[in-house]
């Protein structure tokens, strides 16, 4: 009787949490289309063919390689607006230098000032705290900033655990 | 109790694919979904000073706007945004309300009551997004801010070419109300702004603003208004007047330093009728702009900033009059110095000092305005 009773209610508190748990970690998952744009950029970037597989980090992180050989990472990332979210792609070189950011959407009427090219280019070349701002774009460009940054490190750490210390 | 358990582990089953379909809809569509909820204020000090620079009159504090901002994420196609305003606490408005549908990635059709696209304040109107205490007062004379009517535009972003653009149809102010100019010399257009209540329609009118971000450091913006004031008597064309408005813009931004200037013009057609029929004295030229640079003393040393910023204001709602002679009163020059300090993007503390003059005397008055900014 005890069993009867007790383990049906603990199977369905389980299956709450495991529902629970499924909607809060619910993975961000890009439109094919974003990703084929993703990739379009990725082939001009590189200009060699190429295969890729998502890293442990994050499934829309990929490794991407060529003959055996790593030739690089794409990650798309997602990054908060001020009343919503936007998409960006980072390719990354094979040890770990940023070499491309890009805007795949950006959704809200204000701020989309960031998909600026020659703005993007700055993160490439200086530290990312010294990008400069952008008038309108306020909220977008500061967002932009510390989520680049957190996508470095977080790379590169990765990168640290994974193929440096191994050799 | 048996009978209980196994119902609910079915439902459990049942809403696994429902809830796991929510998901993916939302992970396709991407972006957040749902409710909104945000906001902006600013609470003023304003005081007049004497030459001595102590105060020669009443001052007042106020809680000069206090805005929430509801939006709705119906998908990635739709939302709807609103903007609920108290102005001087017991004046009730709506700023903003309108459906935005985005017909395709950077593009969006929208219909309701919207912001008129010119100048910079009037769209960027959040407090800690400018300088001063006041909006400049450009921005409120010769564009009325906050200029919003009801229409149907277009608002979108060209990234190759680094170009927003915003066209719309939208209703004119209204000039004349059942007899009383709602236009003065001294106020220019501000009287007619119907704010989308009960607003009286005889013409639509048409505005749009282009902005160019493609030069490191810069945004720049040209915007347009054209067509004619609304009038409640549907005959009589003296009522009212045909407006042609202009405006040029620029704002610039390199490490601590920051700059932002704006170049409006307003031509008025018709203003010998209107003038005639309704006893006003509205010029038939309105011209303002202003300069402003700041300095973050803080850059590099703190997360906050502190900027120092000087401006320098004209202003005249009688740059042309036809028929008569202008008032020199409406020619008017403000200097403005001032700090911002900066908690936050979104939250500010505000102190500057004014000194105003028209051309009409060689007197000078002075003001000192202190304010809360916050937006959230």
């Amino acid at each position: 009787m005890l069993i009867k009773r007790v383990v049906p209610n603990i199977l369905v508190g389980m299956l709450f949490l495991v529902l629970c748990a499924n909607k809060a970690y619910a993975q961000w998952v890009p439109s094919d289309k974003m990703l084929s744009k993703a990739e379009l950029s990725v082939q001009k970037q590189f200009n060699i063919d190429y295969s890729k597989s998502a890293i442990d980090l994050n499934p829309n992180y990929y490794e991407l390689t060529t003959n055996d050989s790593i030739l690089g990472y794409m990650c798309l990332q997602q990054a908060p607006s001020k009343h919503d979210m936007f998409d960006f792609l980072a390719i990354y070189s094979s040890d770990m230098k940023l070499l491309k950011l890009q805007i795949l959407a950006y959704r809200e009427n204000y701020g989309g000032e960031i998909a600026n090219k020659r703005w993007l280019k700055q993160f490439l070349t200086r530290p990312t705290e010294k990008v400069q701002a952008i008038s309108g774009a306020t909220i977008s460009v500061e967002s932009m900033k510390m989520v680049v940054s957190f996508l470095n490190q977080k790379m590169k750490n990765w990168h640290q655990v994974h193929h440096l210390t191994s050799k | 109790m048996k009978l209980k358990s196994h119902i609910l582990i079915a439902l459990s089953f049942l809403a696994i694919p429902l809830i796991q379909a929510q998901n993916t809809a939302e992970n396709i569509l991407g972006g957040k979904e749902g409710l909104i909820i945000g906001g902006y204020g600013q609470i003023d000090g304003n005081f007049n000073l004497d030459d001595d620079n102590k105060m020669n009159s009443n001052g007042k504090l106020d809680v000069h706007r206090l805005v929430t901002f509801l939006g709705y994420k119906f998908n990635d196609k739709a939302t709807f945004v609103s903007e609920l305003e108290y102005e001087h606490v017991v004046e009730l408005y709506v700023e903003q309300a309108f459906l935005d549908y985005k017909i395709k990635d950077n593009m969006s059709l929208q219909a309701g009551l919207m912001l008129i696209p010119m100048g910079i304040q009037n769209l960027y109107h959040e407090p800690p997004t400018f300088n001063g205490v006041e909006r400049t007062n450009v921005d409120k004379y010769i564009v009325p801010t906050t200029w919003r009517e009801i229409g149907v535009g277009i608002n979108g972003r060209l990234d190759e070419q680094s170009i927003n653009y915003q066209l719309m149809m939208v209703n004119g102010p209204l000039g004349y109300d059942n007899g009383s100019a709602n236009f003065s010399g001294k106020k220019g257009l501000r009287g007619g702004r119907q704010k989308g209540a009960e607003a009286t329609v005889s013409d639509f009118d048409f505005a749009g603003r282009l902005s160019y971000f493609g030069m490191l450091g810069w945004n720049f913006g040209a915007s347009f208004y054209k067509g004619n004031s609304e009038t409640s008597d549907f005959e009589a064309d003296s009522t009212q007047v045909g407006i042609t408005m202009m405006g040029v813009d620029a704002r610039y931004n390199n490490g601590p330093f920051q700059a932002r200037g704006q170049y409006i013009l307003a031509n008025l057609e018709n203003t010998v009728e209107y003038n005639a029929k309704t006893g006003a004295d509205v010029g038939s030229k309105l011209l303002g702009y202003y300069l402003e640079a700041g300095y973050n003393v803080l850059d590099g040393k703190s997360e906050n900033e502190l900027i120092v910023f000087g401006r320098y204001e004209n202003y005249n709602t009688h740059e042309e009059t036809d028929g008569f002679d202008a008032n020199a009163a409406y020619d008017r020059t403000d200097k403005t110095v001032g700090l911002t300090y900066k908690l936050n993007q979104g939250a500010a503390f505000k102190a500057d000092y004014q000194l105003k003059s028209t051309e009409a005397s060689s007197e000078e008055t002075k003001h000192l305005n202190l304010g809360v900014a916050v937006w959230f």
